[in-house]
């Protein structure tokens, strides 16, 4: 009897944390639509950020506080029976600041930290859109990347990892964590494949 | 391992514990500077990331630390515990208690702390206080969405006006100033311009709008306007002052795209307040964003507070457990390692407390124990050499027991015979198994042998040394024993029981008796011979004179007849004396008045000889005895003659009556010369006498009614002189 009643607590416990998570990942932001374009001796990247832009975000960006959403890349070399290796990394940043007096949004767009581009929107979905709408962004410079994989990467399969962090958070108030989204996979090319 | 040695040593330094806590109240105080400094910064520097930064990490490490100094220990306890290490439990109970009372303190008040704080950052955000700087900002706000709006529809109106003019014919061109002019007095507008494209083309400027200059729109406001239909500008150089509309100019004949501008300024101090209004707003929304950050920059500094206190806390207390519980381990251990035999054992700890005493009088008890244990180890060699040498001793002692012709047999106090040798045995007629280890009452039960008990008895009672010659009828055979009784006595001088020994006179009584007879039949001869000599030469005489025929034949037979007469007489009294002696009469026993009997013998003395008092020592207990009254009287006639006829005036002889443990006691003494010890052996044999006269039977008479009534006499010396004759008499 008791043992039937612990099985029957239990499963009502596992139901609740899968049914929680369902949910959760329900509102969690997704990276989805990456793409890769190869042209002009760069690796460029398409990707939409879909649930990002949530009250909290909105709030801070509303605050006049910079608000960063960091995009990280890595371009891999397909293997099929190990892991795939990594050949370069990249970030790509897109920081944006209100200000309240002029109600203008500033975003700052920075590639590996230098700024490539600086914006001024008005509008709030025109800054969901510059800010979560990466469209054919050059992230891997394949003049820099191809001394290190002269050999192998025109003909390997590559392939490029993504993710998205939104910012950070405090757990117990004290311990710093990150929003992000999940990794996310482009689909496998060469870099002799046409556009 | 020296270095460790060094850091234990170091470790357990009182200097090195005040400066660990030194150096915690530097970190402390510097805590507290941090906060204190925290709450004075702006609310801008809240967010300062270095400070946070550092606070974070150190309380990350501080965790870190906490965690393995815990997991450490804890996971030694619990080995500890795993192998039944002695104290390993009281250690976690003091560890248990220790950080138990440092800890729930701590936490409480951090827990409290925190709740404070985060009520007080919550009332920060007050929904009185936003709604009001919410307000404010929405009229700050309102007020230029009416200027924008102002400025567009002033924009679109003009627009419309311009809407004919070709700007690609220069009349038309010269005539706009004037034309926008007009529109910038009829609209009340502050600046009004017109781009082609990106490019100036034409722009009034109101005098007294307060701008210096016509404002210079960027490009992409520009193409914004063209390209949305509309753009609304608050350059950032006017500090909110100045309001730029643009909207193109779609009637307009150009050969680029015309974009008309309409710029609108804000009184000063309206925009002063304005923009204080917003950033005001601005700022609390910031703040109340970043509450977490704020809650974590107040709550990090009180946390790493909390930190320390736990880690010093709890360090304290492992400190003082440790302290506590090795000294008591390391006492447990030595206490166990005694117990399996090793003396060696030294408790090496350093504790300045009561447990230091505890420590060095268990080191100083070790090595008393060690020290009694190697002299127990010396004695126990000696103990054993010298039981090897008892041993050996006893072996010999046994052997010669066994192998003396004396009968030996000890007994202890309560009567139990210990041993019983050979000879005893066969001098007993009896098996050593029904000797030794039985009580004598038991082992002697039979008649004959109980008087060797009664001897033992009265032994015991008179606690001195009994020597009595013993005649006992051993399987119909009679046999004398000389039994001397003497005590045994431990190293305490307790008597620790008696040893008879016996001496079998036998066959040496039968040997002097054959030789006294000897002796008494030379001596009977020699005085048979005697007269015979003076009657054969007195017949020998009466022959010489009757062949003579002399005339004194008559009274030579006179003479000769009187000589022989005397002498016959003389031998019919020694013939009558050893006639008596041998027809002694048996005892007839009766109950007698002993004093009488001696009063009534010793009046026959009185006066006998001059200077020589006889007295009397009567015993009231001893008055009446079971005795043969005559021949009693005949053994103190006999030892009285004797006595006074020893005696020299001025001297003494006195008769004394004794009772003592069923014994009657005679005793007659005097004060002469006293008798030699070779002569004394023989006393009582026949016709041994020491005065050179007289038959010598005395003696041997008084010897045999004593024996005829079970006693025994004995001569010795009286002191300071004489001779005491001792007759003891069973009273039973």
């Amino acid at each position: 009897m008791r043992r039937r009643r612990r099985i029957g607590w239990s499963t009502v416990l596992v139901a609740w944390l899968v049914a929680s998570a369902v949910a959760a990942d329900e509102d969690r932001p997704t990276l989805d639509h990456l793409q890769v374009a190869i042209g002009n001796q760069q690796i460029a990247i398409s990707a939409e950020l879909d649930n990002a832009f949530d009250d909290e975000l909105r709030e801070r960006l509303a605050s006049g506080l910079p608000t960063e959403l960091t995009y990280r890349f890595a371009l891999y070399k397909d293997r099929k029976r190990w892991f795939d290796g990594e050949l370069a990394k990249s970030t790509y940043q897109v920081i944006a600041m209100y200000n309240a007096v002029s109600r203008e949004y500033l975003v700052n767009f920075k590639h590996d930290g230098k700024l490539t581009e600086t914006r001024v929107v008005r509008d709030l979905v025109e800054l969901e859109r510059a800010m979560t709408a990466l469209d054919r962004v050059p992230v891997f410079d394949l003049m820099d990347l191809r001394p290190k994989v002269q050999n192998t990467a025109e003909q390997s399969r590559l392939l490029v990892r993504a993710r998205a962090e939104l910012g950070s958070d405090r757990w117990l108030f004290v311990f710093p964590t990150k929003t992000t989204t999940d990794w996310v996979r482009s689909r496998k090319f060469r870099l002799n494949d046409t556009p | 391992m020296d270095l460790y040695r060094q850091l234990a040593k170091h470790r357990k330094d009182a200097r090195w514990i005040i400066g660990g806590f030194t150096v915690l109240l530097l970190v402390l105080t510097a805590i507290y500077y941090l906060i204190q400094r925290n709450r004075d910064l702006p609310s801008g520097l809240v967010t300062e990331k270095l400070l946070l930064f550092v606070l974070l990490y150190v309380n990350v490490v501080l965790i870190l630390t906490i965690i393995f100094v815990f997991g450490r220990n804890v996971f030694k306890l619990v080995i500890e515990r795993q192998h039944g290490i002695l104290g390993s439990r009281f250690k976690t109970k003091l560890l248990v208690t220790f950080v138990g009372l440092a800890l729930v303190p701590v936490l409480l008040l951090f827990f409290v702390a925190s709740d404070l704080l985060q009520g007080s950052i919550d009332r920060w955000f007050d929904t009185d206080l936003e709604e009001v700087l919410q307000q404010g900002n929405a009229v700050a706000q309102s007020m230029l969405d009416h200027v924008e709006q102002d400025s567009l529809l002033a924009a679109s109106l003009i627009r419309r006006d311009l809407e004919e003019i070709n700007l690609g014919r220069a009349i038309q061109r010269n005539q706009l100033g004037a034309r926008l002019q007009r529109l910038l007095n009829e609209y009340r507008l502050d600046y009004l311009a017109i781009y082609a494209g990106t490019d100036f083309l034409q722009a009034v400027l109101r005098p007294d709008s307060g701008l210096a200059v016509p404002p210079e729109p960027d490009r992409r406001f520009l193409l914004e306007a063209q390209s949305a239909g509309e753009a609304i500008r608050l350059p950032p150089t006017y500090d909110g002052r100045l309001l730029l509309a643009a909207v193109p100019l779609t009637g307009v004949s150009s050969a680029e795209s015309p974009v008309l501008v309409v710029g609108t300024t804000i009184e000063p101090d309206v925009a002063a307040q304005r923009k204080r209004l917003v950033e005001t707003y601005q700022g609390h929304q910031q703040l109340k964003v970043q509450r977490s950050e704020l809650l974590a920059s107040y709550l990090l500094p009180f946390l790493m507070m909390t930190l320390f206190l736990i880690l010093a806390s709890s360090w304290v207390g492992l400190y003082l457990a440790n302290r506590v519980t090795v000294p008591i381990q390391a006492l447990a251990e030595g206490t166990r390692r005694i117990s399996q035999g090793d003396l060696e054992t030294r408790v090496d700890v350093e504790a300045g407390d009561e447990l230091g005493v505890l420590v060095d009088s268990f080191n100083r008890m070790t090595a008393e124990l060690k020290a009694n244990k190697e002299l127990l180890e010396r004695s126990n060699k000696e103990l054993v050499a010298t039981n090897k040498r008892l041993d050996e001793e006893r072996a010999l002692i046994a052997a010669v027991h066994e192998s003396v012709a004396a009968g030996v047999i000890s007994v202890d106090p309560e009567g139990t015979i210990l041993t019983c040798n050979r000879a005893a045995c066969e001098m007993l007629g009896q098996d050593e198994e029904a000797l030794r280890g039985r009580s004598i009452t038991a082992a002697w039960a039979d008649p004959e042998r109980h008087k060797l008990l009664d001897l033992l008895q009265e032994a015991m009672q008179w606690r001195g040394r009994v020597t009595r010659e013993i005649r006992l009828l051993l399987d119909g055979f009679w046999k004398v024993f000389e039994v001397k009784i003497t005590s045994m006595r431990d190293a305490s001088g307790e008597v620790s029981g008696r040893v008879m020994v016996l001496e079998e006179l036998t066959e040496l009584i039968k040997a002097k008796q054959l030789a006294a007879w000897r002796d008494a039949a030379r001596k009977i001869a020699h005085e048979i011979k005697n007269p015979l000599t003076p009657i054969r030469l007195s017949a020998e005489r009466m022959l010489r004179k009757h062949e003579g025929g002399g005339a004194d034949l008559g009274r030579s037979i006179e003479e000769g007849v009187e000589i022989i007469k005397r002498e016959v007489s003389s031998m019919e009294v020694m013939v009558d004396e050893f006639s008596r002696f041998a027809r002694m009469p048996q005892p007839q026993p009766t109950e007698i008045d002993l004093g009488e009997l001696v009063s009534e013998t010793t009046r026959l003395y009185e006066g006998i000889k001059q200077g020589v008092e006889v007295e009397t020592a009567l015993d009231p207990a001893a008055r009446t005895a079971r005795l043969d009254g005559e021949l009693m009287k005949r053994v103190l006639i006999n030892l009285l003659d004797n006595a006074i006829e020893a005696t020299e005036p001025p001297g003494e002889v006195t008769i004394s009556t004794s009772r003592r443990d069923g014994t009657l006691e005679i005793a007659v003494s005097d004060t002469g010369s006293g008798i030699p010890d070779d002569a004394k052996e023989k006393l009582f044999l026949p016709h041994f006498s020491t005065k050179g006269r007289g038959t010598g039977l005395g003696l041997a008479i008084v010897h045999r009614i004593v024996s005829e009534h079970h006693g025994t006499i004995q001569a010795d010396d009286n002191r300071p002189r004489g001779t005491v004759f001792t007759i003891r008499l069973p009273l039973e």
